[in-house]
């Protein structure tokens, strides 16, 4: 990364949405490490959450998905802490999306806890962001998706109707927002970095003929966080409501 | 009944059609019922079902007309029920109700009542109509059809809340498929562009028509008719002519949306 870069993310403010589990928490952690102060919010762990301390570049933040008003509040104590928010970054998905389930087996509760609340959370976040984000005159909004909202999945049809919906949510972002410098776009990684090991394999197997291009599905730190970093420079500043593939050449629909 | 152009594609087998009193729905339902369907007109308002079902009766085909809230669970179980009671079985259920798109709205200003009614009547109905048909369509090897939307691959800046919930719809079609496809049962979506009442109304105030975009992309210069545009799409996609088309999105649009 050039330098005159590497300084503007020194200063830059991100939140990380699931930054301590899953890919989320490697995102967080490699933006952090590149000079980013980092506010995660991670829902189900309550008291984790702390006041941020300044000297740190990376922090939790108390969060609460169950209402708008709670995502609200959520994000407004991540923005104050940061002073300011520059990217957004979404990789959030409850266990009950990507452990592997028969639709037929999913309950009227289950979908509507894991598969309609994570839709209901992410509509909740981009409406309490845009008004930061303008604070801000503009910045980067990223929905990091599993390709199977792509391809679809059996064994894991709330987890691809999730990530279609947040692909699509990510574009009518862009549409709306374009305007106020806020670009949305969407990263589309291997699914088999979102399920459990033992169905990583069938869901490629089932995405792809072949196997990845560049030979594995992708680390979070060292594959991922680089373009999320591009996407929230200013060189970047013209790409939005995009869906970048970036799942190491496996899935090749787009 | 008109005579089909064509050959009965659907003799003998029994479709529902989900927001069958108007618009999409009943064309859909129309054109079924004259390929010789029997078609289970499931409506919230009962009486726009009732018309329907008597124009199909009045053609010679044979309907049946139930109340039917998709937001529901027992709604949506009581006309499969019915279908089954009256016909016999299931052979396809097309959930093509959707709550009114509304005004034309940014991400932030969309109306909560906004999005939870298309959260209802598009996910967690899919949810429902799914569920309920599985058994009656793994017997028969049946159909499962659901009425999508460009909106739902391309995102809208007019109607966002409804893209959103248009691309949950076509992923739920694609992993459905996957996952019902060794056991017979075929799913795809359909993404029209037709007038209807609806579209009547939401029309006077959006940019897509007032200010011509939609008739400049649409290379066949005219927006589509619900019965002779789109129902015979969904008279294909129920009959045994698509018997290897699973998972997909047929968009019936004129033109307009060329992704694909």
């Amino acid at each position: 990364m050039p330098l005159d870069e590497k300084r503007r993310l020194a200063t830059s403010r991100r939140i990380v949405v699931a930054g301590t589990s899953g890919p989320g928490a490697g995102i967080a952690a490699a933006l952090a490490a590149d000079g980013a102060r980092v506010a995660v919010l991670e829902p189900g762990r309550d008291g984790q959450g702390n006041a941020a301390p300044q000297d740190e570049s990376i922090f939790e933040v108390a969060t609460d998905f169950s209402s708008a008003a709670a995502v609200g509040a959520s994000v407004t104590a991540a923005v104050e802490a940061l002073g300011g928010i520059d990217q957004f970054v979404y990789a959030w998905y409850p266990d009950e999306l990507t452990g592997a389930t028969t639709f037929t087996d999913v309950s009227e509760e289950e979908w509507a806890r894991a598969c309609e609340g994570a839709l209901d959370a992410a509509w909740w976040l981009v409406r309490a962001l845009i008004g930061p984000l303008r604070a801000s005159r503009g910045g980067s909004i990223v929905f990091v998706v599993p390709t199977v909202g792509l391809t679809g999945s059996s064994g894991f049809v709330m987890l691809s109707v999730v990530a279609e919906g947040l692909r699509v949510l990510a574009k009518g972002c862009g549409r709306c927002w374009g305007e106020d410098g806020v670009a949305v776009n969407t990263l589309a990684t291997s699914p088999a970095l979102w399920v459990e090991p033992d169905h990583g394999q069938r869901l490629l197997r089932e995405i792809s003929l072949s196997v990845p291009a560049m030979g594995r599905v992708g680390d979070p730190g060292r594959d991922l966080a680089p373009v999320i970093e591009l996407l929230g420079t200013d060189e970047a500043h013209f790409l939005t409501a995009g869906t970048l593939v970036t799942d190491g050449g496996l899935w090749m629909g787009l | 009944m008109s005579a089909p152009t064509s050959p009965r594609l659907l003799e003998g087998k029994t479709v529902i059609v989900t927001g069958a009193g108007g618009g999409v729905g009943m064309g859909i339902a129309l054109s079924c019922a004259t390929h010789g369907a029997n078609v289970v007109i499931a409506a919230r308002r009962i009486e726009t079902g009732d018309e329907v079902a008597a124009e199909i009766t009045r053609r010679g085909g044979n309907a049946l007309s139930v109340r039917c809230d998709v937001t529901v669970s027992t709604d949506v179980t009581a006309a499969v029920d019915a279908a089954t009671d009256r016909f016999g079985g299931l052979d396809c259920l097309i959930h093509n109700a959707v709550a009114p798109v509304g005004e034309p709205h940014k991400v932030e200003d969309v109306p909560d009542a906004t999005w939870q009614a298309m959260m209802s009547t598009a996910v967690r109905a899919s949810y429902y109509c799914a569920q309920a048909a599985f058994a009656q369509l793994k017997e028969r090897g049946g159909t499962f059809i659901l009425l999508t939307s460009a909106a739902g691959v391309e995102g809208s800046p007019y109607i966002p809340a409804y893209g959103v919930v248009k691309a949950a719809q076509r992923a739920l079609a694609k992993s459905l498929a996957r996952e019902w496809g060794p056991l017979g049962i075929r799913v795809n979506c359909i993404a029209p562009v037709a007038m209807t009442p609806a579209m009547a109304v939401s029309a006077q105030n959006s940019p897509v028509f007032l200010e011509g975009r939609l008739m400049d992309r649409t290379p066949l210069r005219r927006i589509g008719e619900p019965e002779p545009d789109i129902g015979p799409v969904a008279v294909f996609l129920a009959s045994d002519l698509s018997r290897y088309v699973t998972g997909q999105t047929i968009v019936v649009d004129g033109g307009g949306f060329t992704a694909f």
